[in-house]
């Protein structure tokens, strides 16, 4: 019952600057969102949906920049 | 029992990578245009929490799909996973669950897309042609323009449907590739230039301290309709294209998007909104909100409206499709007349369940006019057969794992406890029994609250058992118990169609290695 991995890149493709793109933007917006929200009070959706979003980002960034170490070797 | 001569025509692999989420995508997708309203209107400043409640169980279910879809990629969905699992009954219990939600997916989504297309009717003819009204008999307010347009558009989608999955996906793939651009533009744009944080907080906290629990049960056990699209991703699995290797990257696409959306669309409703101002425009929500942003204001109206009409009329598509598909699987299955079983011989499309399980959503449609509110009347059927065939998917899943740990599985739910069983080892799914008891509590919910859903949803699953009983009994096969099935045989004839030949080795030495274990015997 093992899961399967995706087979590496052949190349780096207008979809992975899209999902790039992506993840830079949904870094921003859980940016502003923790900004505009902390200074005011500890408001639990905001806060969780701010975090989510940054962490998307991130998980987003992590797989492109695998991607990209895997096409160079 | 009848028996099959003449060789089957299948369906055709033309679904790719985007059309497989897409097709989940336009699905889901429109489901938040009116669930939004709904939710927030039950739920008031606590509807972030119902929709994360909601989606919580929602996030279960999309793994436990994944995991299915990608073991056996047929048409079929849930009702052929139930069927695996606990046998003919209840996959044919679980298809009527699911087959309710698809023909009201079609007939409300419909409803929706006409109601959207009728915003522009003021600046065509002067007026709203889509209150336009008669009355017949007792029924006092049919709004005659707007059904006759929900009719049409029915008739469209069939038109398309059985023309062929490329066209119809086709227009999923084109019309969520606009929808997710100008969903994203509300969401991203409403955080930038219009959220106020402490409105979302004064919100929350009034709902606490105020908001009566029933009520938020309510808004939660509604908000589950915002996340009805996967199983269009595992009814898609036999016409989608290496499908072990698609399914679970479209699938856990979709369900993070979806389950983002839907807690932002109201979390950022809240900090811009009031909770009245969405409960008293309960027909266009995301228009209000869009309205609300500063710039994009100008031209929400038009904005919300296209956006609302397009995606509104590919979710009902989706509707369309989904039947269609579960139908022909239930009757390749002995569940239902073989009669449905009918591939039109120059589409190599379902042609008989595309039309008549259109037609029963216009039905649904039809009837839901002689009501006050047509939206409001489908809508509230229409979680009870979400909840129910998700139920006994997640009995299914757990039953899988012993029954058949052979079958290569492309993705595996997170969290297992590995225990032996007969001998074998078993990976047991935590996460499975998280998500039947979450799914078990929401169809609880929507017993105790829903006055429609609960009354029409059971009848409509008893009036389903009596014609799978009445017809098993003509046909001379069991009631309760099961058609003889070699799933070892299609199992290996599945993996063949995908071309996934990889997973069917690996299945054909799990199973070499199973004879061997046992001498030979199977």
């Amino acid at each position: 019952m093992a899961s399967r991995k995706l087979l590496p890149p052949t190349q780096f493709t207008l979809g992975d600057k899209y999902r790039l793109m992506l993840a830079t933007l949904s870094i921003v917006l859980g940016s502003i969102i923790l900004a505009r929200t902390i200074p005011i009070a500890i408001s639990p959706p905001a806060i969780v949906l701010g975090l989510a979003f940054i962490g998307f980002g991130a998980y987003r960034w992590w797989l492109g920049l695998t991607r990209l170490k895997q096409l160079k070797s | 029992m009848e028996e099959h001569s003449e060789k089957k025509i299948e369906l055709r692999r033309d679904v790719t990578v985007w059309g497989s989420y897409t097709w989940g995508y336009a699905d889901v997708g429109a489901d938040i245009y009116a669930a939004l309203g709904l939710v927030i209107a039950a739920s008031q400043g606590l509807a972030p929490a119902a929709f994360a409640l909601a989606g919580t169980a929602y996030i279960m279910i999309g793994l436990a799909y994944t995991e299915l879809a990608s073991t056996y990629p047929v048409a079929g969905g849930g009702h052929y996973f139930a069927l695996r699992g606990l046998g003919d009954f209840w996959g044919f219990v679980a298809g009527a669950a699911l087959l309710l939600d698809y023909t009201i997916d079609i007939a409300i989504f419909a409803v929706a897309s006409a109601g959207y297309v009728n915003f522009f009717s003021p600046y065509i003819f002067g007026m709203n042609i889509g209150d336009i009204s008669i009355a017949i008999g007792p029924f006092q307010d049919i709004k005659i323009v707007w059904l006759v347009e929900t009719l049409l558009l029915i008739a469209f989608l069939i038109v398309i449907n059985i023309r062929g999955v490329r066209e119809s996906s086709l227009l999923n793939e084109v019309l969520g590739a606009i929808d997710l651009i100008l969903e994203s533009s509300v969401i991203f744009f409403g955080f930038v230039l219009a959220w106020n944080p402490q409105l979302l907080l004064d919100q929350w906290t009034h709902a606490i301290q105020t908001l009566p629990i029933d009520r938020f049960m309510y808004g939660s056990s509604l908000a589950i309709i915002s996340f009805v699209g996967l199983e269009s991703i595992s009814q898609a699995a036999q016409e989608t294209r290496r499908p072990a290797t698609v399914i679970p990257r479209t699938s856990l696409a979709l369900i993070f998007t979806v389950f983002i959306f839907a807690v932002s669309f109201s979390t950022v409703g809240l900090g811009i909104l009031s909770w009245e101002h969405f409960a008293e425009n309960l027909g266009d929500p995301v228009a209000q909100l869009a309205k609300a942003i500063p710039y994009l204001g100008i031209v929400a109206g038009p904005f919300a409206a296209i956006l609302g009409a397009t995606i509104l009329l590919t979710s009902s598509n989706t509707g369309v499709m989904g039947s269609s598909r579960l139908v022909f699987s239930m009757s390749q299955l002995h569940l239902v007349t073989k009669w449905l079983d009918k591939i039109h011989p120059r589409f190599h499309t379902p042609v008989r369940t595309i039309v008549v399980f259109s037609l029963m959503g216009a039905t649904e449609a039809l009837l839901s006019f002689l009501t006050p509110s047509a939206l409001d009347t489908l809508g509230n059927m229409y979680a009870f057969g979400a909840t129910l065939g998700y139920t006994l998917v997640f009995v299914s899943l757990i039953v899988l794992r012993f029954k058949d740990p052979y079958s290569p599985r492309p993705y595996i739910m997170p969290i297992n406890l590995k225990i032996k069983w007969r001998g074998r080892q078993v990976d047991f799914p935590v996460l499975g029994i998280l998500g039947m008891f979450g799914v078990s509590f929401i169809l609880f919910e929507v017993i105790l609250t829903h006055e429609i859903g609960r009354i029409a949803g059971p009848l409509w699953v008893i009036l389903c058992v009596i014609y799978y009983l009445v017809w098993r009994r003509r046909n001379a096969l069991p009631l309760f118990g099961n058609v003889h099935h070699d799933w070892e045989q299609e199992q290996v004839q599945v993996l063949t169609s995908a071309e996934e030949f990889e997973l069917l080795e690996e299945y054909q030495d799990a199973l070499a290695r199973r004879d061997k274990e046992n001498n030979g015997k199977p």
